[in-house]
């Protein structure tokens, strides 16, 4: 939108700028950083380039709404959430197994070095082949367009686990415009961290995203066991909340357990 | 089921779902989506990584920073401190504005930093010159460069604000609401320091140009 008052710039024609003035300004405009420059610049720059982060990835998408997600999830960002974790991995034995050692130990060539580990928690999931997968040759590494295009990995792809976090991160970014694809994603987290430390995350997610599918059999049915198994969870409410929603109101009566 | 997906995308967000949700207010930055310049369509909000941040926009970064002043011997340590306070910032952008709005309001927020140092040294800032790969014979490159260099003083000596909206208003001809957006102030307010700034470099070259004008 361009205003009606925008005053004439000195590059145009009808500017009563001097043509000395004028050419200055194109002179200025046509100041650059040298390629040298630029390629240091990215040298000096390949920390970060190397943590992938995203726009919107965490603190929007979450922050925005869901605040008891955020708190779970923002927790482990600033690194004050050690001790949840242990605690979250200690929770109910019923619904909670140990985390799977190989997940974690393929995750640790993806380390960032220490003083970038903040971005560590908005990784991109990862959706590599290895060598021996049946997909063809590695994408190049910019293709990041055709990567949004693709459709979420099946489970034959994903043979490197992408982070916990990220999984359940792009789910949620998912979750308003391709519920079905948040809830392959969400089936990826229970599959490949069962015991996870969001699980509770994972199973309000899943809700959510079969009440999107319009699937509401099957999001009642978890959100009873949620609540059953996680009487106490401060996502507990929310998940009554959705439970209450998705119910006919004959049934209203007959909630799970409080 | 339409109903409920909006509530949840409510609780979620806190705002409905669909295209035709209008994001509320949170600052000056509100002003670039009302420019109508977004550059990067809704399908691909939220998805825009760092690399690509980086990949699109670090030449712009670097010509940008020289022409608020910044020196090519330092140009490339303020574009490195662009960089990374944009990465560390990306996770929390809400594209309340546009990334290239976004960046530019790093830009000049690290070039004022930098003016600010220097002044402290008291340091004169040497501001590069165009490359003679730009084309034209030595001696038209020479007259660009002493314009230049002209301008680059008017602009060192106009008050921060005013060389700011300068440089975006018709350097790098930014539209003037995306302007008053990167640098958080009202559009009345930019149109105020545009003109102040156009009359005070005016005068500048017609004080300094006529001496040092060529018979």
């Amino acid at each position: 939108m361009k205003s009606a008052r925008e005053p004439v710039r000195i590059t145009d024609a009808r500017s009563s700028a001097s043509p000395e003035l004028s050419a200055a300004v194109h002179a200025l405009r046509a100041l650059h950083g040298s390629p040298e420059q630029l390629d240091a610049l990215g040298r000096s720059l390949a920390p970060q380039l190397a943590a992938p982060t995203f726009a919107g990835s965490l603190t929007s998408g979450l922050r925005a709404g869901s605040k008891w997600l955020l708190a779970g999830l923002a927790a482990v960002i600033v690194g004050v959430g050690t001790t949840a974790l242990l605690e979250r991995a200690q929770a109910p034995a019923s619904a909670v197994a140990a985390p799977q050692p190989v997940a974690r130990s393929s995750l640790k060539s993806r380390e960032p070095s220490p003083p970038y580990a903040r971005a560590r928690a908005t990784d991109k999931p990862i959706v590599e082949s290895e060598p021996a997968a049946a997909v063809p040759a590695a994408r190049p590494r910019r293709s990041r367009d055709a990567d949004r295009r693709l459709p979420p990995p099946t489970p034959a792809q994903v043979l490197v686990p992408r982070p916990e976090l990220a999984l359940l991160e792009e789910a949620h970014r998912l979750l308003k415009h391709d519920p079905a694809a948040a809830l392959l994603l969400v089936e990826e987290h229970e599959r490949v961290y069962p015991g996870g430390v969001f699980t509770q995350e994972r199973e309000l997610l899943a809700i959510e995203a079969l009440l999107g599918l319009d699937r509401k059999q099957p999001a009642i049915e978890r959100a009873q066991r949620f609540v059953q198994g996680y009487a106490e969870s401060p996502h507990a409410p929310r998940v009554r909340a959705l439970l209450r929603r998705s119910r006919p109101l004959g049934a209203a009566a007959s909630e799970a357990p409080r | 089921m339409k109903n409920e997906i909006e509530w949840i995308a409510l609780q979620l967000d806190g705002e409905p779902a669909g295209p035709s949700r209008d994001r509320s207010p949170a600052g000056p930055a509100q002003a670039a989506d009302r420019t109508g310049t977004a550059d990067a369509p809704d399908a691909a909000r939220g998805t825009l990584s760092f690399d690509e941040l980086y990949t699109g926009h670090a030449a712009k970064v670097l010509g940008l920073l020289l022409r608020l002043g910044v020196s090519q011997a330092d140009v490339q340590d303020v574009a490195q401190e662009v960089f990374i306070s944009i990465h560390a910032k990306l996770p929390g952008f809400e594209w309340r504005s546009t990334p290239s709005t976004w960046i530019h309001g790093f830009c000049v927020r690290k070039a004022s930093d930098y003016r600010r140092k220097l002044a402290r040294r008291r340091e004169t800032p040497m501001a590069g010159l165009p490359d003679a790969a730009d084309g034209g014979e030595p001696e038209r490159h020479l007259v660009a460069r002493q314009q230049m260099s002209l301008l680059q003083q008017a602009l060192a000596s106009l008050p921060e604000k005013q060389m700011q909206v300068f440089v975006l208003y018709e350097v790098e001809q930014l539209p003037m609401p995306e302007v008053a957006a990167i640098l958080g102030c009202p559009l009345f307010t930019g149109y105020t320091w545009h003109s102040k700034a156009m009359h005070k470099i005016e005068s500048f070259f017609a004080k300094h140009q006529r001496p040092k004008g060529r018979p």
